[in-house]
């Protein structure tokens, strides 16, 4: 005879029905609207309204509101850090639920396609709600604070409008409330697809980073080649995309005809998003992908195995044992294990790349200095190399972005860097190490970029030369001040620029290690530096009517000669950077060694 | 007996939650005590604090009769294995231990060569340790804990991942260990393993060790 089950029991086992239609959604949407993601996205949107609006507020006070909203949009960034704002609310939630074992809980409960369905409608959702929220709010406030009648003739002859697009110039004079609305809706949509492809991407990379960080990189690096370095067509560049128009520096949008061109981006980008969905989003490859390591086959997919090992490490010397101090063997370890060739390869293998486009757009720009009849010094590989190193988007997204992710892996320890403690017996000294290895690698890394620079310019045809080429009487096309070209050699100009982003390199590397400290997060520090280093692009233009002092905070400011809105140097700023990097370096090495004195080391995994 | 290694009220909190609470401990020469707990009962952060890995909030550890916080952080002459084992994935078995002689400086190729030997595995093996399976892993952490040849060995969980034949190999290489006179440390999750080779044996329940008779 079946003995009888307790009421409570059996609801507790047998849930009482399936759930609603939609329940699974609503939970979900609800996850992400009270997610801390979703404030954060918040308070940066609006943060960056804010430093657009300040701009807005130095044109003629004939203004009307339209004017306000439209340049605090335009001049706010925005097409910049829309996927990181898109992304914020949920895009991890597919990777964290996996990682956690909630999604298998969902799965079980409802039918997969749902779970998958609900989980990408709630994250475009929130995605679209937390870009545009803030430009409603800052419609209500241009709308409420300015009753200036529209269409004043004095901007007539001001970059304000938008004068590329006719018909939307139209809108933008008849009737500005739709114009917002529509500009709201477009920012709304492209959220919506950067948010998508975010939590798409996590079905290739079982990794949190990668929902923030592709979107962001990939539209930044978009915009940079269509916008900046001209490579690709104008309309692969989210600004136009997102009708920020009149401020693109290659394209002058005025026929009506090239609308259809401005949906190629968003509908490759729903593209990619679909395939990855379509290859990688079936029910077995999502649930088994996220189990725990120890669930993972151990044959798995992993990149390094695709590497021979012989560039991933360098040899082991048996003759050092019992040789040396602990001090030093300990260091050499550090360099043994962190200094792969690999790693070496592949920046040189990156940096060389970037180079090659740096020239091709230094020849876009002043084809004259490379006609065969020029008079005077032909441009030599130190043009390229101030050029290229002195360009504050390669230096954001790549020099320095190479840089700190290569260093990033120093804390938290391993368990292998933990037993390696253990036996140098000395918590300080182990700080003292990692210290003197992130500055020795700032110089390395350095070095390695200007070699490869020179290099790669030789091997373009470009001479080496002691002296200055055709740039000198135009050095803002290679990104330093004139003042630096006044002496007959480049070696005062040179020691400028290595010494600031080597000095810079070194300092931020010191954030990014207490920063992981701090956490007992690998990533955590280099997630956060670089999007401190990129949002320093936008809020350097905060600090444009402040004292000089102040003028340094953003470090951007601090890593290239010259930079929009900071575009003349003189004599006497020449080292600004320079002491800038030293009081970063006064406050930082300190506080370092008070995070590592009391660090815990806990259990971390092996890494491969 | 002489004591090697002594705890007095021990307390470690992370974020809010109390994981140790004012707890004493002491450990006897040539003895082998384990310590038996489920998940998340503190056993490892334990054992992480008498390394002087972890910083206990509170409560004093003393090895070998030092006390570890002021100038002496790490306890000498212990052999330390925890639940990760601490390898390089992209190295061969030997070079990981070699990069770890390295430090402690006191190793000779002979006695890392050795000590592979004594865990069954082969120092001239040329395969990396990411093909390595967990039980071969454990070994080899195993095998560099015992390398500097430490009078107290503390093992986090070392029979995780081992194979039945492999447990009583490790069984048998404690009481060799004892015979030679190390102390030895062990945590476990199981009760009937540590029964099967313990001399005493506690259980950690709320932040607190008692005693299984």
């Amino acid at each position: 005879m079946a003995l009888p089950i307790e009421p409570a029991l059996k609801t507790r086992f047998n849930p009482p029905s399936k759930p609603k239609p939609g329940h699974i959604f609503n939970s979900e949407i609800k996850r992400a609207l009270r997610s801390r993601g979703f404030l954060i996205a918040l308070i940066m949107a609006s943060l960056l309204l804010l430093v657009g609006l300040r701009f807005a507020y130095q044109l003629p006070s004939e203004r009307s509101f339209i004017e306000e909203w439209y340049v605090s949009y335009t001049q706010s960034f925005y097409h910049l850090m829309l996927p990181l704002i898109a992304c914020f609310p949920f895009a991890d939630s597919l990777v964290t639920d996996r990682k956690q074992g909630y999604l298998e809980r969902l799965a079980v409960r409802e039918r997969f396609g749902k779970v998958i369905s609900a989980k990408f409608l709630a994250n475009a959702l929130a995605g679209g709600l937390a870009a545009s929220i803030p430009l409603v709010l800052l419609y209500a406030f241009t709308s409420l604070t300015n009753h200036n009648p529209l269409n004043h003739p004095i901007f007539n002859t001001i970059f304000a409008r938008p004068y590329e697009i006719a018909e939307v110039t139209k809108l933008y004079q008849n009737t500005p409330d739709l114009f917002i609305l529509l500009v709201i809706a477009v920012v709304f949509v492209v959220a919506v697809i950067f948010a998508s492809l975010g939590m798409a991407s996590t079905l290739l990379v079982n990794q949190r980073f990668v929902a923030f960080s592709l979107p962001f990189l990939l539209a930044n690096a978009l915009q940079y080649f269509a916008s900046d370095a001209r490579l690709i067509p104008w309309y692969w560049a989210p600004s136009e995309v997102l009708l920020k128009a009149n401020f693109s520096t290659n394209h002058d949008f005025e026929a009506v005809n090239e609308i259809p061109y401005l949906l190629i981006l968003p509908l490759c980008l729903i593209l990619l998003i679909g395939l990855l969905i379509f290859f990688f989003g079936k029910r077995k490859q999502v649930l088994e992908n996220s189990l725990s390591e120890n669930r993972k086959p151990k044959d798995g997919f992993s990149f390094s195995k695709l590497i021979p090992s012989w560039l991933q490490n360098f040899p082991v010397n048996e003759k050092r044992l019992k040789k040396g101090t602990v001090f030093g063997n300990y260091f050499r370890n550090l360099l043994n294990i962190h200094i792969q060739p690999i790693r070496i390869v592949l920046i040189v293998l990156i940096v060389a790349v970037l180079t090659v486009v740096m020239f091709g757009w230094m020849k876009l720009r002043m084809p004259m200095f490379f006609a065969p009849d020029l008079a005077g010094k032909p441009p030599n590989t130190w043009d390229l190399y101030f050029m290229t190193i002195g360009d504050p988007l390669t230096m954001a997204l790549i020099i320095a972005n190479l840089f700190l992710f290569m260093i990033s892996d120093l804390q938290p320890q391993s368990a292998f860097g933990q037993l390696a403690v253990k036996r140098l017996g000395s918590r300080k000294q182990s700080w003292l190490a990692h210290i003197l290895f992130l500055f020795f690698s700032a110089i390395a890394y350095s070095l390695i970029v200007f070699l490869t620079m020179h290099l790669t310019g030789r091997l373009l045809g470009l001479p080496f030369s002691n002296e200055w080429s055709v740039y000198r009487n135009s050095a803002e096309h290679i990104n330093i001040p004139f003042f630096l070209t006044i002496p007959d050699t480049h070696f005062q100009a040179f020691l400028a620029v290595f010494g600031m982003s080597t000095l810079g390199f070194f300092a931020m590397s010191l954030l990014v290690l207490l920063i992981n400290t701090l956490t007992q997060r690998r990533l955590i520090g280099y997630l956060m530096v670089e999007i401190l280093l990129i949002a320093s692009l936008p809020l350097s233009s905060i600090f444009l009517n402040v004292p000089v002092v102040l003028q340094y905070l953003p470090i951007i400011r601090n890593l290239v000669m010259r930079f929009y809105p900071f575009v003349f140097r003189n004599l006497d700023q020449a080292w600004h950077s320079v002491y800038a990097w030293l009081i970063w370096l006064v406050i930082l090495i300190p506080v370092t060694w008070l995070a590592y004195r009391k660090q815990d080391y806990l259990s971390h995994p092996d890494y491969d | 007996m002489t004591t090697i290694l002594s705890a007095k009220n021990i307390s470690k909190a992370f974020k809010g939650k109390q994981v140790l609470e004012n707890l004493d401990f002491e450990l006897e020469e040539n003895q082998i005590v384990a310590i038996c707990g489920t998940n998340g009962s503190g056993k490892s952060v334990f054992m992480r604090i008498l390394a002087g890995l972890v910083v206990p909030d509170s409560g004093t550890v003393t090895v070998n009769g030092i006390q570890l916080g002021g100038k002496v952080e790490f306890p000498s002459s212990t052999g330390v294995h925890f639940d990760n084992s601490g390898l390089l994935l992209t190295e061969t078995a030997k070079n990981n231990l070699l990069l770890l002689a390295m430090v402690s400086n006191t190793v000779s190729k002979e006695r890392v060569e050795e000590v592979i030997r004594l865990v069954g595995l082969d120092p001239n093996d040329k395969r990396l340790v990411r093909t390595y399976s967990t039980g071969m892993r454990q070994r080899l952490g195993i095998a560099q804990a015992l390398m500097e040849d430490p009078s107290l060995l503390m093992l986090d969980e070392p029979t995780t991942g081992l194979d039945f034949a492999g447990q009583d190999w490790f069984h048998e290489l404690i009481w060799q260990l004892q015979k030679e006179g190390k102390t030895i440390l062990i945590t476990s999750h199981s009760k009937e393993e540590i029964a099967s080779f313990c001399d005493r044996a506690y259980e950690m329940a709320g932040g607190q060790l008692a005693l299984i008779s």
